[in-house]
């Protein structure tokens, strides 16, 4: 069955939007997703983080840049995103979301994020095809699909959570 | 035909890997810094650790809020030092007695040629100036090597920079690596591992190949990797824990993307506001006034860069409205500075001499208001990275930088 993941976009943000910027390093102290959530982009846009619950981020190039820094993917997670859309990802970034099973979609299509979609559409991502739908305008969009072995992460709930069901693979 | 991730790879995962394929690798030594060390603690007992891996070396250093700029961040050295006296083999650098963790892994022989290595910190790719793999993680990923061991990572496509000929004049390392970033679509570097091979590799100090190897982090990469020469094998014998493997490509190594770069070519560059790859030459800047200027951090702080800034500072003084920051890499660093009378150049400049330690790059200290404007040695110009995020950074080298803090403006 395939991989898919649903859900209306909550914010529409540029290239290299980096760590700093997702979760400013004064609070890297921090741990509690309580917490953790209540600084999200707390320095660019403080009442973004309450709208982005159940939500899409759609991103352009490079989104999570910066440092390795986890709480970078968990504010995010703790602020309850429901998926992320973006054109490319920073490596530790993207690491960090598929140990936390959170669906990062890479949208690299060669359409632009304007017309993937805006702010209120409903995206469907097929991770296991490839394919990025926007339901509300109907446009469809090729990308490339994302490995199985990250699937089964994603779906198992995480890292440890795979690691729990599958001990044998890190023999 | 193989690069030198595959050969890394192979060694530790235990077979060849091709592009896209994953891998479970052996972890030869992981690193924390305060900040990850608190966010791993709690990882620890979730996932019922009881002993770490047999041979894996671990290494915390506390580097980031140093000394502790508030209540919060002491709490978290506190739970630091709690992790370095639970888990004894740990190797702990208290403050005052290690330095920026990436200066310390490498003055102190745990990242090592043909090395695997793992850090809660995305500047680990600086390792790779002496041919050790490594790759920047989260908290969970540390948590889940002590558990197990290994990494779980994907062949990644892998880049190749020949270069050949040398710097020429006030060039250098840093200016290349902001060339390599400007001029090379983020889109390849993005998740690649970069390997620099070829002549040119043997004109650049092994000081340069840190340097390079570490702010090609900045440009969305795996890691970075420079061909090991004669310099590599004499600074692993001087450094090096143990046993180490030199590691260079193949002669017909398949790389996914292949580049050639004539070092005679270099100019002295600058990263503009608000992103490193955001390159230009400095001739064709105009005139940028500073408030602030910084030598200092895991790209710049290290003995070659201090000696380079005193040169140029000897003698002068720092322009009126303009304040210098020095932050030495290491405490080793410092004492050399101080033998070698550096210091005392710097301080009768007119600079700020901090202790060794992240610093003002990371905002811990030194921190710009809104409006200032910066020129520092370090890797990141991120909006709002080192202070207000109405603030301006522009990254170049120690010699603009030095140069820039007597003219008061960005300048060689």
């Amino acid at each position: 069955m395939d991989y898919i993941r649903r859900a209306t976009i909550g914010c529409r943000l540029g290239d290299h939007i980096n760590t700093d910027i997702i979760y400013p390093a004064r609070y890297l102290v921090l741990f509690e997703p309580e917490e953790v959530r209540r600084h999200l982009f707390e320095d660019i846009a403080p009442e973004l983080a309450a709208r982005l619950a159940g939500k899409a981020v759609l991103g352009g190039e490079d989104f999570g840049c910066g440092s390795a820094r986890e709480q970078g993917l968990t504010a995010l997670k703790y602020a309850d995103v429901e998926l992320l859309v973006c054109k490319s990802y920073s490596r530790a970034f993207y690491r960090n979301g598929i140990n936390n099973a959170v669906p990062l979609f890479i949208a690299d299509c060669p359409e632009s994020l304007e017309e993937i979609g805006s702010e209120g559409d409903l995206l469907e991502a097929n991770f296991t095809s490839g394919e990025l739908k926007n339901l509300t305008t109907g446009a469809s969009f090729r990308c490339t699909p994302t490995s199985r072995f990250l699937i089964d992460v994603l779906e198992a709930g995480g890292i440890w959570a795979y690691y729990q069901a599958h001990p044998e693979i890190y023999e | 035909m193989k690069t030198m991730t595959q050969k890394i790879l192979e060694a530790k995962t235990g077979r060849l890997l091709h592009r896209g394929e994953i891998g479970f690798a052996k972890v030869d030594c992981i690193m924390t810094h305060d900040v990850g060390t608190a966010g791993v603690v709690p990882l620890i007992d979730q996932f019922g650790i009881e002993a770490f891996p047999p041979g894996m070396e671990v290494v915390t250093i506390l580097d980031h809020f140093v000394p502790a700029c508030s209540a919060s961040h002491a709490k978290s050295h506190v739970t630091t030092r709690g992790f370095a006296r639970r888990w004894p083999q740990v190797h702990f650098y208290e403050v005052g007695r290690g330095g920026i963790c990436h200066q310390v892994m490498l003055e102190d022989g745990f990242a090592k040629a043909g090395g695997l290595v793992v850090a809660t910190d995305a500047h680990v790719t600086t390792y790779g100036g002496a041919g050790c793999l490594g790759l920047g993680v989260g908290v969970t990923d540390v948590a889940m090597i002590l558990k197990t061991g290994k990494i779980w990572l994907k062949m990644p496509h892998v880049i190749g920079i020949h270069l050949k000929g040398s710097l020429r004049g006030t060039a250098a390392a840093k200016d290349l690596a902001i060339r390599v970033l400007t001029d090379i679509p983020f889109s390849q570097l993005n998740y690649s591992v970069v390997e620099f091979f070829g002549d040119g590799v043997s004109t650049l100090s092994i000081d340069d190949r840190f340097c390079l190897c570490n702010m090609l982090s900045e440009g969305g990469i795996k890691s970075a990797l420079v061909a090991c020469d004669q310099r590599t094998s004499d600074f692993m014998e001087a450094h090096a824990r143990g046993s180490f493997t030199p590691v260079q490509p193949d002669p017909d190594a398949e790389y996914d993307a292949h580049y050639e770069i004539d070092l005679t070519s270099i100019e002295p560059m600058v990263a503009c506001p608000h992103h490193p790859t955001n390159g230009k030459p400095l001739r064709e800047l105009p005139r940028i006034p500073i408030d602030q200027a910084f030598i200092g951090s895991c790209t710049n702080g290290r003995i070659e860069d201090l000696r380079i800034a005193a040169q140029i500072l000897q003698g002068k003084r720092v322009h009126p409205n303009v304040r210098l920051v020095i932050t030495p890499g290491s405490q080793k660093v410092l004492k050399q500075a101080i033998r070698e009378g550096l210091i005392n150049t710097f301080i009768e400049a007119g600079a700020m001499l901090t202790n060794p330690s992240c610093g003002a790059c990371i905002g811990a200290s030194s921190q710009l208001a809104p409006g200032e404007v910066c020129v520092a040695t370090s890797n990141r110009n991120f909006q709002g990275r080192m202070g207000s995020v109405e603030a301006s950074i522009y990254l170049a080298s120690p010699a603009t930088v030095a140069h820039s803090a007597i003219a008061g403006y960005i300048t060689q």
